[in-house]
């Protein structure tokens, strides 16, 4: 407990010590960083715990940003209402998701979420008469300033609260039910676990927190297009943050995506280089560390966790 | 306690299961044998719900099942292994134990501590306490059966579905389980066990049922079946 505590004052003050270290464009980047730290926290909690392999994260996210920024310019309604309006608005794509979902697993459901973000992107590029598809929709920004303290502030709360909020749920009950899917889901029915309504619940409140981090994201570049977020490659991101940092693991997801943010970003200098550099990284470390860099930390405080649970038993 | 009527199971154009009927009394050990694809696994799959069956119905304690999802079953007291043992691989020994303790709504309960108790009970009785904190992959093929067994208990069944639990175990567990097994029975719990280890099943039950592609062909003690001709017909026909 000690240790935990003395960890989130240390990242507390990290946190807090960032826009006084870096510069405006660096800024910009760890904003994105922790951006994608939440899409990758989403996706690690519906993927890595619940099993259900979706690509549709970044579609969920699409809709989380198009569904604040038209309630916001349509309707004006004030942003933070059309923020959490576009995650509840994701959540409810995420039932509807699950459900024509239910049967499926791995390769089929992967493809079938794949077809689903596409589908989502092409009708809101189709659409442009709606949502100016690739010309772009105009988005008001969250705070009347240039400064992006603000936005690094916001998002690191949102993250904040948003890794509190799965990290309880995962350590309940519900993260053993998730678990217990994820490795045999009819072991677990046949152990009493209610996989439907588990398996929903696991796509609702990932989608919520991806629609979350769109809804951020929409007033915070200020310029939506359809590709701007939803893109197939952008997905894919995502999953590699997760992988890198430790799919069984929301701490890990948050290190990878920002790992893989500021090395993306630093490796932008050597130009076409970098991709040969970041592809090579990426491909090393599936090969030698498939559970992600950090998951040999990560395994070593799981033990302790279980040990501390047998002992509080025994 | 549980009544089997006229099941049948269809898997496309092939019958697994062939109106089937039998009944498994209160405490009863039944013990289920038959060649390769006789229907044995799909019978346990159908009571457990992991299928639902073409035709035909199954009561437990008075109340059709057969249309329930197989939580629903669980919760009612119908615990199950699987032919290939199925333990939560990357979750601990004690995190597999919570599963089924957790997945019983609150007001049937008892408190998590009270589960992790009884699970540290079971697993001691099981004697594979000492490996609580390891991940279920790392334990051997038998006492990752002992595990899956220990899962079991976690639901407090009233009958416990074996599929196989003798197969690829070494001799000496195989009798620890022979133990466990008569233990358990002694207690008051109702086993159905499918095996081809015949000389273990013919030893532990007291009533045997014989299914050939899906019929049952014989239903008797262990003494009436061994004499039976349909019984030797099904097994050198094989």
């Amino acid at each position: 407990m000690r240790r935990y505590l003395l960890t989130v004052i240390v990242a507390v003050m990290v946190g807090v010590a960032i826009p006084l270290l870096l510069r405006a464009y660096w800024l910009h980047v760890a904003i994105m960083a922790l951006f994608y730290a939440l899409l990758a926290s989403s996706w690690t909690m519906l993927a890595g715990f619940a099993g259900q392999f979706s690509f549709a994260t970044m579609a969920l996210a699409g809709i989380g940003s198009y569904t604040s920024a038209l309630l916001a310019i349509k309707f004006h309604l004030p942003m933070w209402l059309g923020i959490i309006s576009g995650a509840l608005m994701a959540a409810l794509v995420g039932l509807l998701i699950a459900v024509l979902v239910l049967r499926m697993s791995g390769p089929y459901l992967a493809l079938f979420t794949i077809a689903f973000s596409e589908l989502v992107r092409i009708t809101l590029n189709a659409e442009y008469q709606f949502t100016r598809g690739d010309m772009g929709l105009t988005v008001p920004h969250l705070y009347a300033t240039i400064s992006k303290v603000p936005y690094y502030f916001t998002i690191l709360i949102l993250l904040a609260c948003s890794l509190l909020i799965m990290g309880l749920l995962l350590r309940s009950r519900y993260g053993l039910f998730f678990r217990a899917i994820r490795e045999h889901e009819e072991a677990a029915s046949a152990m009493g676990v209610n996989i439907v309504r588990y398996k929903i619940m696991a796509f609702v409140i990932s989608s919520f927190f991806a629609g979350l981090a769109g809804g951020f994201f929409a007033h915070y570049v200020g310029t939506l297009t359809p590709n701007s977020i939803m893109e197939i490659p952008r997905m894919g991101l995502v999953i590699a943050m997760s992988v890198i940092g430790g799919i069984e693991s929301l701490a890990g997801a948050v290190a990878g995506a920002i790992l893989v943010e500021f090395l993306q970003e630093y490796l932008r200098e050597l130009e076409m280089w970098r991709f040969v550099i970041f592809g090579l990284a990426l491909v090393l470390i599936l090969r030698f560390s498939q559970n992600g860099l950090l998951y040999p930390i990560y395994q070593r405080l799981a033990a302790k966790r279980v040990e501390a649970l047998s002992e509080s038993a025994a | 306690m549980l009544e089997v009527t006229n099941l049948v199971k269809d898997f496309g154009g092939v019958r697994a299961v062939d109106k089937l009927s039998f009944t498994v009394e209160e405490n009863e050990l039944l013990g289920i044998i038959g060649p390769n694809g006789s229907g044995k696994t799909t019978t346990i799959n159908l009571i457990s719900g992991s299928l639902k069956p073409t035709e035909g119905q199954i009561i437990f304690r008075g109340k059709r099942i057969d249309r329930l999802p197989s939580y629903e079953i669980a919760r009612r007291g119908i615990g199950r292994t699987f032919q290939v043992t199925q333990v939560f691989l990357r979750m601990s020994v004690m995190e597999n134990m919570m599963v089924p303790a957790l997945s019983i709504p609150k007001s049937d309960g008892g408190s998590e501590a009270d589960h992790k108790m009884r699970a540290l009970e079971i697993l001691g009785f099981l004697k594979i306490d000492h490996l609580r904190n390891e991940y279920a992959r790392n334990l051997s093929g038998g006492q990752q059966k002992l595990l899956e067994l220990g899962r079991i208990l976690m639901l407090d069944p009233d009958v416990i579905m074996l599929d196989e639990p003798f197969a690829g175990v070494h001799p000496e567990l195989k009798m620890e389980i022979h133990e466990y097994i008569r233990e358990m029975h002694k207690e008051g719990r109702t086993f159905i066990i499918i095996s081809h280890d015949l000389q273990s099943i013919f030893g532990l039950s007291k009533r045997l049922l014989v299914l050939s592609e899906g019929v049952k062909i014989c239903d008797g003690t262990p003494e009436e079946i061994k004499d039976d001709e349909r019984v030797v017909e099904a097994y050198l026909g094989e």
